[in-house]
């Protein structure tokens, strides 16, 4: 198994995310009373976002995916023969 | 969007208070989610301190989480931030609207004729709740809602009083037309 296939499940989790900000956008211009404050609260929104999955995307970059990953089910224990 | 005009529904109604939460009620989140966006970052200087060999090892993993971890921080802060910044609470020279967010997919929205308004109290609780000026109302009416309660709201005296000026205006102003 190797390590990029993490990046499924990440993928998934960033089209959550991405819903998820679109039913709060929704929420912010359905039910604010403030056109000002809603259109600065979506650019705050946005612009965190951004800043986070650059951040991440940068340090994602620097992994090496195709290394191969093994998780031990057993702690290897070794014994000292007299 | 909605629009404070469509709220009004008399000619001469106006609105007198259009009341959010105060900024406390926002700080309380802000803390919670400063405080989970710092515990990686000691959790991370601890480890390194100990000589632990996991980033080395699950650098990749690690690098996921972490993204995962910061981005959940953030939606988390911002979803309750939204809940509370949707609450309002709207009193017009005629009305009381109340619109409460519990939840994303929740809300209520009521409103009562200011006539029906029996008992509007006022509560300040707290060493912060005191030096910060903020409080709770709770407006007894004679409806089926009964109870309105707006919670952590600035100035909550001075609400009160308004409420209840509004509404011994209102009752002298129909005696007047009755006489």
């Amino acid at each position: 198994m190797t390590l990029s296939l993490l990046l499924i499940p990440y993928i998934l989790f960033i089209l959550f995310y991405a819903l998820w900000s679109f039913v709060l956008m929704f929420h912010v211009f359905r039910y604010s009373f403030m056109s000002a404050q809603s259109w600065l609260l979506t650019i705050l929104h946005i612009s965190v976002t951004i800043l986070l999955l650059s951040l991440s995307l940068a340090a994602i970059s620097t992994v090496d995916w195709s290394q191969r990953i093994s998780i031990p089910l057993m702690p290897s224990v070794t014994y000292d023969t007299p | 969007m909605i629009h404070l005009k469509e709220l009004l529904h008399h000619k001469d109604e106006r609105v007198v208070y259009f009341l959010r939460h105060h900024w406390i009620a926002y700080a309380l989140p802000a803390l919670a989610a400063a405080v989970l966006a710092v515990i990686p970052i000691i959790a991370g200087s601890v480890l390194s301190g100990i000589g632990s060999t996991l980033l080395d090892r699950w650098g990749g993993v690690v690098t996921i989480g972490l993204s995962v971890y910061y981005l959940s921080v953030w939606l988390f802060f911002f979803t309750t931030f939204l809940s509370t910044y949707l609450d309002v609470w709207i009193i017009t020279t005629h009305r009381i609207v109340y619109i409460e967010q519990h939840s994303l997919f929740s809300r209520t929205i009521a409103e009562q004729a200011l006539f029906r308004v029996q008992d509007v109290t006022s509560t300040i609780e707290g060493v912060l709740s005191t030096l910060l000026g903020y409080g709770n109302i709770r407006v007894q009416t004679a409806g089926t809602a009964e109870q309105f309660t707006f919670k952590t709201i600035a100035r909550p005296l001075d609400v009160s009083r308004t409420i209840s000026q509004l509404v011994e205006n209102l009752h002298a102003r129909e005696t007047k037309t009755d006489t």
